[in-house]
C-alpha cells in the first residue's frame, strides 16, 4: 500500500518528484528500443542499397568488358567459364567488402572507447570481441555478392560473341 | 582439314552464306575475298564455331564441329584454332605476355612461357612483352594479336580482315607473318579481306558469294 501512496504522498505534498527506479528504466529502453529498431531498418535499407549498388557496379563492368568475353569464349572459354568468372567477381568484391567493413565497424568501436576512456562519461566499448552474429552477417554479405552478380552472370552467359565480334 | 557440305546461314529469309562444298587442304593459303556483306565474316564465324549454320555439316579434321556439344567445340576452337580479329580484340587490361597467356588457360593447355617469348621474339616485339595494348601501335597490336592466335600451334589460323586497319608497311608485314608463322607451324590459313594490297600473295582464292563447287572450283 506504501509503494503506491507513498510517491503520491512527495508528489503532492513536497516540491520533490517521486521516481520509481523500475519503471523509469522500463520507460527509457522503450525509448531507446525505438531509436535500435529505427536504426536495424536503415541498416537494412543500406544493406539493400549497397546490394544494388554492387549488382549495378557489376552489371556496368560485365558490359566493359563484353569483348574480353567475347574474345575469352574465341579463345576457347566455355560458357560456364565466364559465368564461373563473372559469380567469382561479385563474390571477391564482396568479400573485400565484408573485411573492410568488419575492420571499419570494429576499428569505429575500438576509437569511440579509447576516445571517451579518460572522461567523465566513458564509453565502455571495445572492438575486440567479435560476436557470433557477425559470421551471419558475413554469410548474407557474401550471398548478396553473388546474388548481385546474378544478372551479369546471366549477361556473360548470353553473350552472342559472332554478333559482338562481327562488329568490332 | 576443312570441308563444308550444304551449309547455309540466314540473319533474315535472304541467306547470307550457301555453301554446298568447300574444301581446304591442310597447309593451304586461302585467301577469301567478296565485298563486305558478301558472308567472309559469317564464313569464318560458321568455320570456327562460332556461329551454328542453319544446316549443314563443317568437318574439320574429320570432327563435325556442329555435332559435338558446344562446350566441347569451344575447347576444340581453343585448341586447333587460332583467329586474328580485324580489330585484334586484346584484353585492355592484361599486358602482352598475359595476353598471350590467355589463349593455353582458355583452352584448357599448360601455359607455355618459353613459347610466349620466342613468339614476341620471332615477331619483333620481344622489348614489349611487359607493355599493355594501349602503349602499342597498331601494328604492334596486331602482331600481338597473330602472337596470340599462335600460341597453342593450331593447325588452322583464321584471320579476319587482319590489315584493314594497317597502313601499307604493317599490311604488308602482317601478310608477311602470316604467311611465315602458317607455313612454320604446318598450319592451314584461312584470311578473309577485301584489301587489294595483299591479295597477289595467296596461291588459292576464293570470292564470295560462294554458291557452288563449281564456283568454288572456279575461283581457284
Amino acid at each position: 500500500m506504501a509503494a503506491v501512496t507513498f510517491p503520491r504522498m512527495i508528489n503532492a505534498q513536497t516540491n520533490m518528484q517521486a521516481a520509481a527506479p523500475a519503471v523509469e528504466t522500463q520507460r527509457l529502453l522503450n525509448l531507446l528500443g525505438i531509436g535500435l529498431d529505427a536504426l536495424r531498418l536503415f541498416g537494412i535499407v543500406l544493406i539493400a542499397a549497397a546490394a544494388l549498388g554492387v549488382g549495378i557496379a557489376l552489371y556496368n563492368a560485365m558490359r566493359d568488358r563484353r569483348y574480353d568475353l567475347a574474345v575469352m569464349r574465341s579463345l576457347g572459354a566455355k560458357r560456364r567459364t565466364l559465368v564461373a568468372h563473372a559469380l567469382l567477381e561479385g563474390f571477391l568484391l564482396a568479400s573485400m567488402g565484408t573485411v573492410l567493413g568488419l575492420l571499419l565497424g570494429h576499428g569505429a568501436a575500438s576509437a569511440l572507447g579509447a576516445a571517451t576512456a579518460g572522461t567523465r562519461t566513458p564509453v565502455p566499448l571495445t572492438g575486440l570481441t567479435f560476436v557470433p552474429e557477425e559470421w551471419a552477417l558475413v554469410a548474407l554479405m557474401l550471398g548478396l555478392g553473388i546474388i548481385a552478380a546474378l544478372i551479369p552472370a546471366i549477361q556473360a552467359y548470353r553473350t552472342d560473341i559472332a554478333r559482338l565480334l562481327a562488329r568490332g | 582439314m576443312i570441308a563444308l557440305r550444304n551449309v547455309r546461314f540466314a540473319y533474315t529469309n535472304e541467306p547470307v552464306l550457301d555453301v554446298s562444298y568447300l574444301r581446304i587442304d591442310q597447309g593451304a593459303h586461302h585467301l577469301l575475298l567478296g565485298p563486305s556483306g558478301s558472308g567472309k565474316t559469317t564464313l569464318l564465324h560458321v568455320l570456327t564455331g562460332l556461329q551454328r549454320p542453319d544446316r549443314g555439316a563443317v568437318m574439320i579434321d574429320g570432327h563435325d564441329l556442329y555435332e559435338m556439344p558446344e562446350g566441347s567445340r569451344d575447347t576444340f576452337r581453343g585448341q586447333r584454332i587460332g583467329i586474328v580479329f580485324q580489330q585484334f580484340h586484346l584484353v585492355q587490361a592484361l599486358s602482352v605476355t598475359q595476353n598471350l597467356f590467355l589463349a593455353p588457360s582458355m583452352a584448357g593447355l599448360r601455359v607455355d612461357k618459353a613459347r610466349a617469348a620466342t613468339l614476341l621474339e620471332t615477331l619483333g616485339l620481344g622489348d614489349k612483352a611487359r607493355a599493355y595494348p594501349d602503349e602499342l601501335s597498331q601494328g604492334q597490336r596486331q602482331r600481338v594479336a597473330i602472337a596470340r592466335a599462335l600460341m597453342n600451334k593450331p593447325p588452322l589460323l583464321i584471320a579476319d580482315e587482319p590489315t584493314s586497319a594497317l597502313d601499307d608497311a604493317n599490311a604488308q608485314a602482317v601478310a608477311d607473318l602470316l604467311l611465315y608463322a602458317a607455313d612454320q607451324e604446318g598450319a592451314t590459313l584461312v584470311v578473309a579481306t577485301h584489301d587489294a594490297r595483299i591479295a597477289d600473295r595467296f596461291e588459292h582464292r576464293l570470292t564470295l558469294p560462294l554458291v557452288s563447287a563449281e564456283a568454288a572450283v572456279e575461283n581457284e
